[in-house]
């Protein structure tokens, strides 16, 4: 079945988009109605920053995620997509803790640090990345987003930021008129 | 080939390099000043974006990408490097900093004399060069003033020409006037703090910023957007002197500014006792030499030292001696109820106490001497520094999962309900941190990096123990449910390292005379942190940029007929 439109793949193979996917559940749970990295849509934004501003950690990606897949093989004979949520739990804490087997560059622990760093930045970024999408990584946390103003009201005792809307983006920015100096610079 | 001389060149564009550009271009001086970034405009960058700005961290690119700097903590271990984390560019850091602007107390000035008095000479730990600077609070208060106004910075004075003022910082040495602008809305850890503070006997003041809070000669009044640490102010609130005294310098006609070139060297004429003026590649890769009666080094304290090794300009052998930094140790609090509201309003809008700075305090029986600020922390948080990633990135609790569903729950409660103190505890001055250039490690173009060998000692750890001590107690008695603390030693990543050019009155023990003049070549003279020669608890621009007017003041003196800098033009 081909992937949805708003889905296309820039540098991620099919298979290792689902991987990707599939850690990105682990690491940051979710569900439709308490959504998580998945659907932040966290894969995305890895694809779309390798294709771009990542492009030189390709090479580790590529070698990172085989070597994931070897290590699923080598414990439960099956591919990390297959396996059930425990066991995938247990290959990622293996690659943290660094007793996983198989990583040689980058090496297990390294590779962990690099997805979670990204699927981190994927649920939280502005959806100008193709992450946080529908932004559930701000809602899910209380973050207000590309706010140009905070009040008073907003800095006292009991004031909850989470409550404040509409939350903004980069996309709201754009609408808007600044100051800036008078001089130009 | 060599570009038709001037007469100042100023290498690196800065907190000091944009306050030197400025004084001397407006005293009808011909400056060109040097700088490895882009200039860029407000209307450039005017955007809320955390991944481009903090995570990735743009401002710092291209010294990340030029410059490695490698840290040992002594000689007996191998160098590992580091993450570069100030900026390039015309207004230096000064574009993304958090914008505190701390006057040093009196007593900073007198650190040996004052301890070696109240303590005996024996509270001086072994193995350090701690000296008192070569002037005093009042030599340099006119300059900070300076600073106060041209910059811009807004706050609430504690001292006016000795007269105490409730709601300021009563340690503070004594101002001729209130501050120009009034100090920043508080953030809500701060609202939440400061009735604490004071019902534990101390005495709770509104920071000092350069951020502008109302209309201040053209730069706009901030909006509390709370994208401030590690951005360029997207509408130019911040006192960066990219926005403020640069653009005074250019509009005098004698500034030439040349962005995106890479000085490699301070070149000497042939017996040594004088500059001739730089050696830079520029923005096409060609080599140039530019030719100037005065040379300013003004880049950070990494790339002063470097230049000045580099150079051969170490004749005493006291260029890269007594390398300080701070260290932040961190407590992080997070309430079960209370929100904080972290992302909003910026870092430099909070609650301060000076009860445990410098000689505030009786140090009898602690084990250490020194001391620093003790601040809240509240505000510009966004949401990927939230969940722990990037150069400010903020903690879970210790009893967190480490990912997972556990992991998300801690993030849904704590992001929003983090308060912090930090403290800055200044390291005492050791003969054994030093820096050198590296027997090994080149950068792209082939000079040896910078090497560090840096560690902190027992009096360093005491204080950081002791402020961990006092933060707790403070966010104990604020609530919180759980805290967490940071290690008592940080590495030289702070953006606050200085030392390495030591100002003194001994020719043969410091680098520069008081005037940041250089003892070997007199037409060089170095400003920045790294002429520094004691640390204090506070951020260190103000200082910085007080200094670049001193030594300015100095210069147009010098520089006037039968003044000492005349022979050089």
């Amino acid at each position: 079945m081909p992937l949805p439109k708003d889905e296309t793949l820039i540098f991620f193979s099919k298979p290792d988009n689902a991987l990707v996917k599939a850690i990105c559940g682990r690491l940051i749970p979710g569900s439709p109605e308490d959504p998580g990295a998945v659907e932040a849509g966290a894969h995305q934004y890895i694809d779309h920053a390798l294709a771009g501003y990542y492009h030189s950690q390709r090479t580790a990606y590529r070698r990172g995620l085989t070597a994931i897949n070897a290590y699923s093989q080598s414990q439960y004979q099956k591919e990390f997509v297959e396996l059930s949520n425990d066991q995938q739990d247990s290959v990622l804490t293996d690659m943290q803790k660094g007793t996983a087997t198989g990583f040689e560059s980058p090496k297990a622990p390294d590779f962990f640090n690099t997805l979670f760093q990204h699927v981190r930045e994927g649920t939280f970024c502005d959806p100008a990345y193709h992450g946080n999408q529908n932004l559930v990584g701000w809602k899910m946390i209380g973050f207000d987003g590309a706010q140009v103003a905070h009040f008073d009201s907003h800095m006292q005792v009991g004031a909850d930021q989470s409550e404040r809307t509409p939350i903004l983006t980069l996309a709201d920015m754009e609408e808007l008129n600044f100051p800036a100096p008078e001089n130009g610079y | 080939m060599s570009l038709p001389k001037v007469d100042v060149v100023i290498v690196g564009c800065g907190a000091a390099g944009g306050v030197m550009a400025k004084e001397l271009s407006t005293n009808g001086m011909k400056v060109v000043a040097l700088d490895r970034g882009d200039f860029l405009r407000t209307r450039d960058v005017a955007q809320l974006d955390e991944l481009r700005w903090q995570t990735r961290g743009e401002l710092q690119e291209p010294m990340i990408k030029d410059t490695q700097v490698r840290w040992r903590p002594d000689e007996k271990t191998d160098t590992i490097g580091l993450p570069f984390l100030m900026a390039s560019g015309i207004g230096g850091s000064t574009r993304h900093y958090t914008t505190q602007h701390w006057r040093m107390l009196p007593h900073h000035f007198k650190q040996y004399s004052e301890n070696v008095a109240r303590y005996g000479a024996s509270a001086i730990p072994v193995g350090t060069g701690l000296v008192d600077w070569p002037m005093t609070y009042e030599d340099l208060a006119p300059f900070y003033d300076k600073v106060d106004e041209e910059i811009g910075i807004s706050g609430k004075a504690g001292n006016i020409n000795g007269t105490i003022q409730a709601g300021g910082n009563p340690f503070e040495g004594p101002r001729s006037k209130e501050y120009p602008m009034p100090p920043l809305l508080q953030s809500t850890v701060s609202r939440l703090a400061k009735p604490v503070l004071e019902s534990l006997g101390y005495n709770p003041f509104p920071g000092p910023s350069s951020i502008a809070t109302e209309n201040y000669k053209g730069r706009p009044a901030c909006t509390y957007c709370s994208f401030c640490t590690s951005y360029y102010c997207f509408i130019g609130s911040k006192g960066s002197t990219n926005v403020t005294v640069l653009p005074v310098g250019i509009s005098s006609g004698n500034l030439e500014i040349r962005p995106n070139v890479r000085v490699i060297k301070i070149n000497k004429d042939s017996g040594g006792g004088e500059t001739t003026g730089v050696s830079y590649i520029d923005a096409t890769g060609k080599e140039q030499e530019q030719p100037a009666s005065l040379v300013i080094l003004s880049s950070y304290t990494y790339e002063n030292i470097r230049l000045l090794l580099y150079s051969d300009i170490n004749k005493n052998g006291m260029v890269g001696k007594y390398f300080m930094d701070h260290h932040y140790p961190f407590v992080w609090g997070y309430f079960d109820d209370t929100v904080t509201n972290p992302s909003t309003g910026p870092w430099a809008a909070n609650v301060a106490i000076d009860n445990f700075n410098g000689d505030n305090f009786d140090h009898t029986g602690l084990g250490f001497i020194e001391g620093g600020v003790l601040e809240a922390l509240g505000g510009d948080l966004q949401a990927i520094a939230g969940a722990g990633v990037g150069s400010w990135a903020v903690p879970m609790p210790d009893d967190t999962p480490s990912f997972g569903e556990g992991y998300k729950q801690a993030l849904k409660k704590y992001f929003r309900r983090i308060a912090s103190f930090i403290s800055q505890v200044p390291s005492l001055p050791y003969d054994a941190n030093y820096c050198d250039l590296d027997p090994v490690v080149k950068d792209q173009i082939g000079m040896p990096v910078l090497r560090i060998t840096y560690n902190a000692y027992e009096n360093e750890i005491k204080a950081c123990a002791f402020m961990q001590n006092k933060a707790e107690n403070i966010l104990k008695e604020m609530g919180v449910a759980k805290m967490k603390k940071a290690g008592l030693f940080t590495p030289p990543t702070t953006t606050h390292e200085v030392g390495g050019v030591r100002m003194g009155t001994d020719p043969t023990k410091s680098v520069l005379n008081k005037y940041l003049q250089s003892w070997e070549l007199p037409n060089l003279f170095v400003v920045g942190g790294a002429v520094f020669p004691t640390y204090f608890g506070y951020n260190p621009t103000h200082t910085i940029e007080a200094l670049a007017y001193w030594s300015a003041d100095y210069i147009k003196t010098q520089c006037k007929p039968g003044g000492s800098l005349t022979q050089y033009f």
